[in-house]
């Protein structure tokens, strides 16, 4: 079974690395120049999507596409969203914007968003960080999605955020009559 | 040569300067813009469709995707890309230069036919990656500017 799954959420968040880390084919990238070192201080930025594949298992395999984060290439999202499994949106704490991004992604993300196939990986989180805040900023709005501190760079971090998305989908799916197995 | 970047050779007023010389040889041109390959509008001619600056982010995806095919197929650096629509035609360019590679992307009404409009659009390119060449290296205003121009 072959399934797709979106890595999503703003620029710096760490799709491309999170891909990169799992992946077991050398990841396709389209990484440019980054000229808004204002927004975030980083060599490079995805201009179309990142690809990479990774087999969890015998009897599941997972296409992996990243979005490139910056709203400006919000045209290609819901072209890179047809036929996917769900999402793992990926978030920086360190962004003061933080809760207001996830809202954005989410909403840019409405059918993945409303069937609950999304799993949030939170990044750069010191000890102290208040985690409960994004908790309860979803329970406002009824969305009881998975939280993780996530550090992209783990792979062992990212395969749980997959794992855990996967087994959404599956009970999604069995709730609804369908099967991800077919 | 001027390295003021607001000046009379600024890199927004040199590429506005070859957009104009495009509009003069396209009959049909609907809309060209010059943008960082990272999606950042540098020069823009758009008289109509107000679309200028979405097209930038379009011109950056368009021109990494096609990059980046060629890549993982061995087939080297891809100088254009080509959309043949109904309506028109789509030409997207590198402008490959020692400062900075920018993308040229234009859009073509159906007055103009391919080979015009190819042969328009590489003409700018080599004469603007030219130019691009001879200008002093890009100044850290000028860098903060393409985010700011259009």
């Amino acid at each position: 079974m072959l399934s797709k799954i979106l890595f999503i959420g703003p620029m710096g968040a760490g799709k491309s690395t999170a891909i990169a880390q799992i992946s077991q084919i050398d990841p396709v990238s389209t990484e440019v120049e980054n000229s808004d070192r204002a927004q975030f201080d980083k060599a490079t930025t995805t201009v179309a999507m990142d690809y990479g594949e990774v087999a969890l298992n015998d009897e599941l395999s997972l296409m992996l596409y990243g979005i490139p984060g910056q709203d400006r290439f919000d045209f290609v999202w819901p072209v890179l969203a047809q036929g996917a499994l769900g999402a793992i949106l990926l978030l920086n704490n360190e962004s003061p914007e933080a809760i207001r991004e996830m809202h954005d992604f989410l909403e840019a993300f409405p059918e993945l968003t409303q069937k609950h196939a999304v799993v949030i990986g939170v990044g750069r989180v010191s000890a102290s960080s208040p985690m409960k805040d994004y908790r309860r900023a979803l329970m406002e709005r009824n969305l009881p999605l998975p939280v993780f501190i996530t550090d992209a760079r783990d792979r062992q971090q990212v395969l749980l955020l997959l794992e855990t998305l996967v087994a959404t989908a599956e009970i999604n799916q069995y709730l609804d009559g369908t099967s991800l197995h077919g | 040569m001027d390295s003021d970047p607001q000046g009379p050779h600024s890199l927004k007023e040199t590429c506005n300067r070859h957009l104009a010389k495009l509009q003069e040889t396209l009959n049909a041109l609907r809309m060209a813009v010059v943008c960082t390959t990272d999606g950042f509008p540098v020069a823009i001619y758009d008289p109509h469709s107000g679309k200028g600056q979405r097209a930038t982010a379009m011109a950056s995806t368009l021109n990494g995707l096609t990059q980046t095919i060629s890549r993982e197929l061995s087939l080297g650096r891809v100088d254009g890309t080509a959309l043949d629509c109904a309506e028109g035609l789509v030409l997207c360019r590198l402008v490959p230069n020692q400062r900075r590679d920018l993308v040229l992307f234009t859009c073509t009404g159906t007055d103009d036919t391919y080979g015009q409009a190819l042969w328009a659009v590489r003409n700018v390119v080599k004469y603007l990656a030219e130019e691009l060449n001879q200008m002093p290296p890009m100044t850290s205003s000028e860098h903060e500017g393409t985010q700011q121009n259009g």
